[in-house]
């Protein structure tokens, strides 16, 4: 913010000198402040512009994952693997929604044996490039598949959230 | 283009200036031309990426359309257990209509039937058709397809038909 300051106070004072600096500044001289300031406007510009569009870039990557994330929930409900989320064994998946990768873990869990209520608990693991944030999820017997969906889809959201708090802006 | 060319030139002269010239070019005149000259360039660099800003925007608004139609399947379609005949989903710019049209309800009004099956015929036979509609804010654009299915189709199935029809649809109306 000085620079800009120093630099337009420079221009303004090469547009009005006084006439001593008129005889000490040359034209080449007051030409170039006066490009040298309209040069920093434009890098400041450039600047914000970029800033902005990476925040855009952000968001549609952020939506890309959640959408990818869409697509598997429905195909694990469609593949009838899922239709009460009952789990054959150990299922991995990997969504890959560049720059984001989500590692989930599925697996069935006796939750009480005497109830005979089971779980599937969702590990998942919200990746760019080597770092990351895990969370895990858990849909009991007799959930509402609906909500649970989207329970899941806030949950994904919000590591992607995390993760950008925590490490910044992916590239 | 041409504005920026004439500027630069403009610039370089008046940063070196021919004995004459520097008699006739003040600094202030000088250091003007050179603030333009960035300034025009400045203009530039902005229009440049305000272009790519709306692009983006452009790309949300299009996957949240389709985050949204994907909620509305979800709530609606497969898991509702009552259904609506007209639906209205309204995205930033887009006004989507979806009318959910059942066999008895086709049977049951003559005009809508003729509409629905001037394409095609066999959607007659369908159980559920799914009549849905993709407008501009200003309604004088729209997009329309039908998906149809039967009791025992794979919803699933219609429901990623429908989903590549509202993604077409918004390529399209841009």
């Amino acid at each position: 913010m000085r620079k800009y300051c120093l630099a337009i106070l420079c221009s303004i004072a090469a547009m009005f000198p006084s006439q001593e600096i008129h005889a000490s500044i040359s034209n080449t001289t007051a030409a170039l402040i006066g490009l040298g300031t309209g040069a920093l406007a434009a890098s400041g510009t450039a600047y914000y512009c970029s800033k902005q569009l990476k925040e855009k870039n952000w968001q549609i990557q952020k939506q890309e994952a959640l959408l990818k994330f869409n697509e598997y929930f429905d195909g694990m409900l469609c593949n009838g693997e899922g239709n009460n989320l009952k789990i054959m064994s150990v299922d991995q998946y990997i969504i890959d929604a560049d720059p984001y990768y989500i590692h989930l873990f599925a697996f069935n869990e006796t939750k009480n044996e005497q109830q005979e209520k089971t779980r599937v608990s969702f590990l998942y693991f919200v990746q760019v490039d080597e770092i990351g944030v895990g969370a895990g999820i858990n849909c009991e017997d007799g959930t509402d598949i609906l909500e649970f969906k989207v329970q899941f889809l806030n949950s994904i959201e919000e590591s992607i959230d995390n993760l950008r708090k925590k490490y910044g802006l992916p590239k | 283009m041409k504005k920026y060319c004439l500027a630069i030139l403009c610039s370089i002269a008046a940063m070196f200036p021919s004995q004459e010239m520097h008699a006739s070019i003040s600094n202030t005149t000088a250091a003007l031309i050179g603030f333009s000259t960035s300034a025009l360039a400045a203009s530039g660099t902005a229009y440049y990426f305000n272009k790519q800003i709306k692009e983006k925007e452009w790309q949300i608004q299009k996957q949240e359309t389709i985050l949204k139609c994907d909620k509305f399947w979800d709530e609606e379609i497969v898991f509702g257990t009552e259904i609506k005949r007209h639906f209205e989903l309204q995205t930033g710019p887009y006004h989507i209509n979806i009318f959910l049209i059942t066999k008895n309800w086709l049977e049951e009004h003559e005009e809508a039937k003729k509409i629905v099956l001037q394409n095609d015929e066999e959607l007659k036979d369908k159980e559920l058709l799914i009549l849905s509609t993709v407008l501009t804010g200003s309604e004088e654009y729209a997009e329309k397809y039908i998906v149809a299915g039967d009791d025992d189709d794979d919803f699933f199935a219609m429901k990623a038909k429908f989903m590549r029809f509202i993604a077409r649809a918004i390529d399209a109306l841009k």
